[in-house]
């Protein structure tokens, strides 16, 4: 029944979006995907977080907005330390 | 857009009495329809207008707009628990509605303060994107693991 559900259009196309979604905002922050699996709960290992961002596997709805919080509170420094350093490597 | 609506209707949605919550909770599902679908909506609208284009190709989902949707989440419930307190109330089946009166106002007003917060900042951000429109994060973390793998 539960995969009856998930294979209707629609439904697909939320968990798309939520895939795509989750996927912009960990590039956002600049956490890679083993970070990004560590910080959650519970901890998801890097092939689970990538089937999610690919949308081979639907991602959980808590797990998304547990998403949505860390890389929301996760500072941009990370981001700026992230590019400096490339800038500086390149000099 | 969304706001503009809400306001234009809210004094109809006023006398609605105890329907005021359906409301609510609707416009609420309405706006994080808006926020998660905004890619599918400037697709369909992209033939239309080179903005919407520019918007599907552009497509960059941020923190703060994660954030939002998660700020709005919460809104949602917590109208959610209102609106089956206020229906529960008004069939007699409960005799007070103590979280409607006493926690939906704590919920909702930092809930709005963090919402116009984070509007703010998604309007001023800038996405971190290179030419090809591809994060330049991410392109840097992929070099990084791709020389500490050669390194190893």
């Amino acid at each position: 029944m539960k995969e009856k559900v998930q294979n209707i259009g629609m439904v697909k196309g939320i968990w798309l979006e939520f895939a795509i979604a989750a996927k912009s905002m960990r590039e956002d922050t600049g956490l890679t995907q083993e970070q990004l699996g560590q910080k959650l709960l519970p901890i998801a290992t890097e092939e689970k977080v990538d089937a999610w961002e690919s949308g081979r596997k639907h991602i959980p709805i808590l797990q998304f907005f547990f998403i949505c919080f860390i890389c929301g509170f996760t500072s941009g420094k990370s981001i700026k330390s992230t590019i400096n350093k490339h800038h500086s490597n390149k000099k | 857009m969304l706001e503009l609506i809400d306001t234009l209707l809210i004094d109809i949605v006023w006398e609605w009495s105890y329907n005021y919550y359906v409301w609510v909770f609707l416009y609420g599902t309405l706006y994080i329809y808006v926020i998660i679908f905004r890619r599918v909506i400037a697709k369909t609208l992209s033939p239309f207008s080179n903005f919407f284009r520019g918007v599907y190709n552009n497509y960059h989902f941020t923190k703060y707009e994660g954030l939002l949707l998660l700020v709005y989440s919460i809104c949602l419930t917590a109208s959610f628990i209102a609106l089956v307190e206020m229906k529960l109330y008004e069939y007699s089946i409960i005799k007070s509605w103590a979280f409607t009166k006493y926690a939906l106002g704590c919920v909702l007003i930092p809930a709005t303060i963090i919402e116009g917060v984070l509007i703010l900042k998604v309007a001023l951000k800038k996405p971190v994107v290179s030419m090809n429109n591809v994060s330049i994060v991410s392109e840097i973390n992929k070099r990084n693991n791709i020389t500490q793998s050669k390194d190893k």
